[in-house]
Parts: structure tokens; sequence; C-alpha cells
């Protein structure tokens, strides 16, 4: 052995000594916390409504450590000690980041700010296990909307009516009949209030605008326990709130142009929305008449007060404005001679919030008016009719881990105000003010409704999921209606999920009117006993590969209490019963170049008052409706909507009543259509395509779209109602021959539509 | 690749047992169309001397022409009507049935009663009272207004004028002159038969209409 390698040993022996104690000194200090990683705690929650989000996938950047939230939004996470960077995404919202420091074992609150998808296809909520997936919904974003092709301007009725269950008696009339419902029978509400006949161009057309829509939700069977008291449906929509760097954007259609305006500060902001169309500026900048035009309006204002009090004020204003004797010819300077008709809304709410951690408790007070009005100096024609609702409600969200719970009372009075008096049918408008019902008629009635709701989710595991609660409703503290709501919902293999809803809904006011196309808001009438609808639904849904989703819902809809009007003085009102059932059948496919929704219905729908059994108006048995979309590139896309359905009920003319008429200088023989068997008939089957091309070009300072539709792409002149009519011809003799013919309603023509939409 | 084709089927059948679970069709009973429909339509007037009826079946389809019924018995306030021959009836005066014994004056509750195949059809109207007294003042004709009035028509020289609900009438821009003035005041019935669809009116048993009016009729001169 020499000498020099002594030292050598010596050396490494002690540089791996001093290794090992290094290693031995490290793996003491750490060995506390080796194999005891530390969980982490949180919830995740919509920026705006401060509601859970449920299923946000949780990633550890730079790992492959990962988590997804749980139904109620909270999540668990379990990490070794150190730092890491944690990546909250989920379909709907920007994502967000966050570093943490681990120990100690943070409970994080993580707030997610929805976006507007630019998925092509209309959005509709996967199945989920929060409270309101336990009815079923369809949720549409502003996008989505869009992508509905409509007459010149988006409409939310129009992208409604392509969804299961919903079918519209014509095309010239946008009320809803939902499941077999009366079009009276829809929950309609825009931030906390409801509106009444919510339509434009008599009918045909909605009256919410698009672009200051941040979301509409619809329920096609029992609405959310806070919102009651129709029977069949409820579309609930909400406005945008103002959004940190979000852009001003202004529509100009054929039909209209709309702006929306947007400002955000520290601790608030406000959102603007106008919209008026033109064609009547257009006309008179062109040397012609056109004495229509209408306008709606949006504002939403909010401002936090505190971290936990938020304040917001909501308002929405409509009006039709009809002046014939512009459109008819010569402009009177007369004052006296302008007839101008105006029909429309006026809605205001004012809401006050209270969030904590686990609760939230809001407050609104809210006034809402339909109205339509003549003012003319004929005497002959004279309308003034309103419906007024002041509104308050409160109400108190509790979340914990796996359990929900909402609680609140509501007051409601409504005053009704009808005056109308018509001598005479001038020149056919007199049939688009309440075809049916007396010339002349004057009342004012009052009525109030009171009332609590409360419920209760449980998520039990990861399987099974209930809900349980009841909502009460009476008028004025008579006739007290105790309504229970009960689901269940159940994951069971082969990702399909099973639900079950049972509940009851009541209604406490009825139109006052027959329903036909093209007519402006029917008279509302308070009922002195509520009618009342018992649901039963059953639900399957099934995701398959390639971002297709199946569902099938079944439902039977008995109604304890409907009414129609009946034969006494008017408004007499007769009560019935009746049922509607069918089946929902939907696909969907959200994601990808190629999108579609497509849906099957069968529905049955049957009203029977005393002996007579018959089927409704709007009981259409088989529906086919689809809404498909092409990306080109991510700039265009091609969507074509397509419907076919089975022909509407009609009553047929069983025979002519010959009917001699004294007209003074001698008799005339006229004819009166005798009516068969009521809805015994249907009209032919119906079938309509629609479609839709946009370009989107991306601009710094914002994005421009520009759009064209075509409605009734395959011109087909759909028959929408029979009218017997008599007909007189004069004879080689020199009398009048009078002989009967069947006229007919037919849809809309073929009507295309350009439109451009930018940011600034 | 199995298994997905198995879940399909599943889901498939289940969407299937849903659908035959709801689709019983209901079973909508059917009317009675064996029974024979007539019609009625007369309006009686008041100091005419002549009163007249037509009664025939139902015109089922369009095209059809009438099939009047002559083989019933006919009677107003005990009043018989006879039967016209068919080559009688006119387009001017499209009745099939007259009277000449029926005196109706205004005021009068008229009661029909028909006999027809062991059916008893009726039918009542209650006759509009006078319209008298009319008066010409400031380029308005005026008369007497009456609840059972509840409509009125005019013609001035058998120009006739529409309906009209008030008790007045404006001759401001007919040139001077001698008219022959007619008034017509109608029921409630003949009202109803204007302002609804329905195919039964003033009748029990029948379709059609039962009505009457009151008649004021002069010379008049208008400066």
């Amino acid at each position: 052995m020499s000498s020099s390698s002594v030292p050598k040993l010596h050396v490494t022996a002690r540089r791996l000594l001093r290794a090992g104690l290094f290693l031995l000194l490290y793996g003491c200090a750490i060995f506390p916390l080796q194999g005891q990683t530390i969980e982490i705690t949180g919830q995740v929650r919509d920026a705006i409504s401060l509601l859970p989000i449920p299923g946000v996938n949780i990633s550890v950047v730079a790992t492959h450590k990962g988590t997804a939230g749980d139904q109620t939004g909270n999540f668990r996470l379990h990490l070794d000690p150190g730092i890491y960077l944690l990546r909250f995404q989920h379909i709907g919202y920007f994502p967000a980041e966050i570093t943490v420091q681990v120990p100690p074992a943070p409970r994080l609150e993580i707030a997610l700010k929805p976006r507007i998808l630019v998925i092509p296809g209309v959005m509709i909520e996967s199945t989920r296990l929060n409270k309101d997936s336990l009815a079923t919904n369809f949720v549409l974003t502003p996008r989505s909307l869009a992508n509905a092709p409509a007459l010149g301007e988006a409409d939310p009725f129009r992208a409604v009516t392509l969804l299961p269950g919903v079918a519209t008696a014509n095309d010239l009339k946008g009320e809803l009949h939902v499941r077999g419902g009366s079009a009276d029978e829809n929950l309609i509400i825009l931030d906390g209030m409801e509106i009444q006949n919510p339509f434009h161009l008599l009918g045909l057309f909605g009256t919410f605008n698009v672009e200051a829509l941040q979301e509409v939700r619809f329920y096609p069977g029992l609405s959310p326990v806070m919102y009651g008291d129709r029977l069949s449906s409820a579309l609930i929509l909400r406005s945008k709130s103002a959004e940190e760097g979000a852009r001003s954007k202004a529509n100009v259609s054929l039909l209209a142009s709309s702006i929306l305006l947007q400002r955000k500060w520290n601790h608030g902001g406000v959102m603007t929305a106008v919209r008026r169309t033109y064609l009547d500026l257009v006309a008179r900048a062109l040397g012609s008449r056109l004495g229509y035009y209408f306008y709606d309006s949006n504002l939403h204002l909010t401002q936090n007060l505190s971290p936990a009090w938020q304040l917001a004020v909501v308002g929405f204003f409509n009006t039709d404005h009809l002046n014939p004797e512009q459109t008819e010819g010569e402009i009177s300077n007369d004052p006296d001679q302008d007839k101008r008709y105006r029909w429309g809304n006026r809605a205001a709410a004012l809401s006050l919030t209270h969030t904590t951690k686990k609760t939230i408790w809001q407050n609104q007070l809210s006034f809402a008016k339909n109205y339509v009005r003549f003012a003319g100096a004929d005497a002959n024609l004279h309308i003034d009719n309103q419906v007024s609702d002041l509104s308050w409600r409160s109400q108190m969200e509790w979340q914990q881990e796996g359990l929900a719970a909402i609680a609140g009372i509501f007051g409601r009075h409504f005053t009704f105000h009808y005056a109308w008096q018509s001598e005479e049918n001038e020149d056919g408008l007199e049939d688009i003010f309440y075809q049916g019902i007396p010339h002349a008629f004057h009342d004012t009635r009052r009525q109030s409704l009171f009332g609590g709701f409360f419920e209760l989710s449980q998520t039990i595991n990861s399987r099974l999921a209930v809900r349980a609660g009841t909502r009460i409703s009476t008028m004025a503290f008579d006739n007290l209606q105790l309504l229970p709501r009960l689901s269940a919902q159940i994951q069971i293999p082969w990702n399909t999920s099973l639900r079950i809803n049972y509940g009851e809904n009541v209604q406490w006011q009825a139109f006052g009117r027959e329903g036909i196309e093209g007519a402006v808001g029917s008279p509302l009438f308070p009922l002195h006993r509520a009618l009342r609808a018992r649901i039963w639904s059953l639900a399957i849904e099934q995701d398959l590969p390639g971002h297709i989703s199946l569902s099938a819902e079944a439902y039977h809809k008995k109604f304890l209490s409907v009414s129609r009007l009946g034969e006494g003085d008017y408004p007499s009102f007769e009560f019935g019963g009746g049922k509607a059932r069918g089946v929902d059948l939907f696909v969907l496919r959200e994601r990808g170049r190629l999108t579609f929704q497509a849906g099957y219905s069968w529905s049955e729908s049957i009203y029977t008052f005393g002996q007579e059994i018959y089927p409704t108006d709007w009981d259409i048995r088989h529906q086919f409706k689809g809404l498909f979309g092409f990306s080109f590139g991510k700039s265009m896309s091609l969507h074509i909507a397509a419907q076919a359905h089975s022909g509407a009920p009609y009553t047929p003319v069983s025979g002519y009543v010959p009917i001699i008429r004294d007209f003074g200088q001698g008799w005339q023989l006229c004819w009166v259509p005798l009516p068969g068997q009521r809805n015994s008939d249907r009209l032919p089957k119906y079938m309509r395509a629609d479609i839709s091309l946009r370009k989107r070009w991306t601009r710094t300072n914002g994005n421009t779209e520009l759009y064209f539709q075509v409605l009734n792409l395959l011109f087909r002149r759909n028959i929408l109602r029979y009218n017997p009519k008599i007909r007189s011809i004069p004879s080689a003799s020199g009398s009048t021959r009078q002989y009967l013919y069947l006229e007919t309603t037919t849809g809309l023509p073929l009507l295309p539509s350009i439109g451009i939409a930018f940011e600034f | 690749m199995h298994g997905y084709y198995e879940k399909s089927f599943l889901f498939i059948l289940s969407v299937f047992l849903l659908v035959g679970w709801v689709s019983c069709e209901t079973r909508i009973p059917a009317r009675d169309a064996t029974a024979e429909r007539v019609a009625i339509s007369s309006i009686l007037i008041a100091g005419a001397s002549e009163q007249h009826l037509l009664m025939t079946a139902i015109v089922k389809n369009i095209g059809d022409s009438l099939r009047y019924v002559q083989d019933a018995h006919v009677e107003v306030n005990g009043f018989p009507f006879t039967p016209i021959s068919l080559d009688r009836i006119n387009p001017q005066n499209p009745h099939n049935w007259v009277t000449t014994d029926l005196k109706i004056e205004c005021g009068q509750i008229c009661s029909l009663r028909v006999l027809y195949k062991e059916r008893i059809i009726r039918g009542q109207t209650i006759v509009p009272s006078s319209l008298e007294p009319v008066t010409i003042k400031n380029d308005t004709i005026r008369w007497h207004h009456d609840p059972s009035h509840f409509g009125y028509s005019v013609s001035l020289n058998e120009a006739h004028v529409s309906h009209i609900g008030e008790a007045y009438f404006g001759i401001r821009y007919f040139p001077p002159g001698r008219y022959r003035l007619q008034i017509r005041a109608y029921d409630q019935n003949y009202e109803r038969a204007l302002t609804t669809a329905s195919g039964s009116i003033g009748l029990e048993g029948a379709y059609g209409l039962f009505a009457s009016a009151c008649v004021w009729q002069d010379s008049v001169d208008l400066r």
C-alpha cells in the first residue's frame, strides 16, 4: 500500500461522510413531511352569480396531478409540500391560475369569470347534479341564440322553438306551447321580473334583444321553486352585467339596429342596450310611408356596496307604434285624425344581494306593466288596457358540501285594467285587437298573491342526488295551494343517468281571448279559482363518444283544472280538465366542426270540458326539428334549422246555415258556417328550413361579423288556418249569387335578410 | 366496440319502452251524425202585411243547393204558415213559408213552434218597441231609443245605410229634396246574428235565426 493512496481514501471517505451526513440531516428534516401529503380544499364559484360551478377541472401545472370539483363546486387535492401553480378550467369560463404553498393547508375560494362560448350550435347544459339540473333545463348563450336563423334579428323565442317539446301554433304567432300547455301557461322572467306578452310585430317577433342577454334558461317542465304560478314552463332570462374589458357592440340588420354599451368600474358597472327598427325612417327618406316601428331597451346597473353586499337595478322598456293612417296613404295634418296604437312593456327592479361563503340572500322589488293603447280622436275605436304587477321576493340560498337549501317568501299585487270600445271594424284593425270578444268592455280587477317556497337538495354520493321541496301559493289568503316537488337523479353505468321528477304547478290567471295569429297582447284576467297541473317525468341521458349526448324524457301532465272562455258575459271562464303526455328525444353534438342538435317529440294534449273531449289547438303529435352547424375554419359558420311536424288540429265546417238578412230594400240569403266536432280534423303537415351564414373578422379593436339569413328557404306555403268565407258574385240575371269557399292563411314567405355586428 | 353497441341497444330499447308507455291514443267519442239538421230563418217585421220564414236542411258541402223543407207545421203565436210553391221562390224573396194572418206590433213577444218529423222546434223574439217620435232637426234625424232596440238601419229612397248603433243619423250631405225615409230597429237576436258566428240564435231544436224588427217609414223633406 503506498502512502499516497491513504490521503485519497481519506478524502473520499470524508466526502462520503459529509454527503451521508447531509443526506441524513436532510432526510431527518423532511421525514415528518414525507408520506404525509397536505390536503388542499376549496370551492369554485361563478364570479357573477356566485353560484358553485360543478365539475371544474383542477390541474397542478408541471405535474401529472389534478382533480375535479364535485357537484357543489368543492374540491380536495393532496399535494406534497412545495410551491405549486394550480390551474382551474371549466367550459364556459375563463381559466384561472393561482400559486399556493404547502404547508400550510389553505382553503381556497376561486371565482371563475364566465365567457361567451364561441362554439357553434346551441349549447345545452349537460347533466348536472346541482339543484337546478334535477329539473330538465336548457341553457342558451347569446352565441347559441344567434345561431338559430331568425327574422333579421336573433330571437330567443325562435331558438327555444327548436328545442324538443316546444310547439308554436303557426309561423305568425310567437307564443309557445310547451309539452301540451297553452300559451298563457308559460312563465317568462327577465332578471326576476315577469314579462307579459313579450312580442313585437303582432306576435311575430320576440321582444328580447339578444345582445343584452347573458343567458337564457328554459325549463319545459317543472320550474325552479322560487318561480311559479304558471302551469307548463319557465323561460328565465338574465341580462348582461358589465364585464371587465368587454367591448361595446353595434348591430345593424334589415329589420333593426341596436347598440350595446357597457362600462365597468371598481365596484360596479352598467350595461345598456337599445334597439329600434328603422324601416319607417327609410321609407320616409324614400318618400314613402310606413307607420310602424318598435324599440326596446335594457338597463343593468350593479354596484358592490361592500364585499358582501351588492345592489342591482334593472330596467326593461319596449314599445310598438302603429299608425295606420301613415301607412295607408295621405297623412292628415289634422291631429284629430291621427290614429296611433301603442303596446309594450315597462319593467324595473331593484335587487339587494348579500353573499357569504355559504349563503346568498336576495331581496327584490319589481314593477312590470304591459299595456295596449289606442290614442286617437276617432271615437269608433278606443283601447286603454294595462296589466301591472308589483311584486316583492326575498330568498335565501344556503350551501354546504353536498347539501343545498333554498327558502323564501313572495308577495304580488296585480291590477288588470281594460277599456275598449269598437263600433265597427276599421279596415280589419279590430281583428288585430281581440277578435271574437265584445266590441265594448270596461273593467278593472285586482288580485293579490302571497306565498313561500322551500327546497332541499342533497347529493348523497357520486351516483345519487335527491331534491324535495314545496311551493305555497295563495290568493289573498284564500284558496291555499300546496305544491310539492320531488326529484331524484341516479347515475347508472355506461355514462347514463336516470332522472325522475314529480311536481305540481298552479296558475291564477288566464287569457281572455281565443288565440289567432297576428294579434297584440291578449287580455289576461284573474281567475276566482286556481288552475292546477300535476307533472311526472322520467328522463334517461347518455354520453356517447365523439361529444355526442342522447336524452329521452317521457312526461305525463294531468291538468287538474284548466279554463277556456265560456258563453256567458265576457270574460266568463269555464273550468275543465285534461292531460298532456309525450316523449322528447334529443341528440346533441356541441363540439367540433360539425355540430347538431336534433329532436323528435311525440305529444298528445287533450282537454275535457263536461262531456266534450277534444285535442287542443296545439296538439301537434309528431315533431322533428334540428339545428345543424358547420364551421369553415375559425371564422365562418353555416347553420341550418329544419322543422317538420304533423298538422295542427282545426275544427272543420260540418255545414252551412242559410240565414236571411234584412238589408232594408230587400232580403238577402247569407251563410253561416256551422262548426263540426271540435278539432276533429288536421291541417296538412308543416315543413320549413332556414339557414344562417356568418363570417367573422377579428380586428385588434374588436370583432366584426357579417351574417346572412334566409327563412323558409324551400319557399313552402304552409297552411296555418282555414277560414270559411262567402263570396258574392253577380249573376247574368243581375242578382247576386253567393258561394262558399275555404280561404287559407299561409305561413311566412321566403324571407332573406342580412346584417352586420361589430365591436368597438 | 362491442360494449358501445350494447349500450346503444339498451338505450334505444329504453326509449322505445318509454314511447310505448305513453303513446296509447286517447279515444274521442264521435258525435251522432245521423240526425237530420234543419235550419230556420225568419225576421218578423212589425206592421208588414206578410210574414215570411225559410226552412231548409243544413247545406253540408260547398256548392250544394238548398233543400227546402215543405212538410212541416209552422206557426207563430198560433197563426199557421203555409208553404210557398218552389217555383215562386226567388232571390229577392228567398223564403218558402208565408202567412198573411199574423199581424205583428212593435213591443210584442212572438213565439215560433214548428212540428217536423216528430220534433218540436221552438223560437222566441221580442219585437222592438216603437221608434216614435222621429224628429229632423239640425241636419240630424233622431228617434226614440228603447232598451229593446239593439241596432238600427236607415234607408233614404231605398239607398240603404249600414247598420248603426245610435238613435240618430246625420243627413248633412244629402241634397235637399223629398225622400222616402225608413228606419228599422232590430231585436237582440238579429244583433247577435250580425256580431257572432253562432249557428243558432233565438231557436231551440234547429239552427238559424228567429228575429224581428220594428219599422218606421214616411216621406220627408230635407232642406
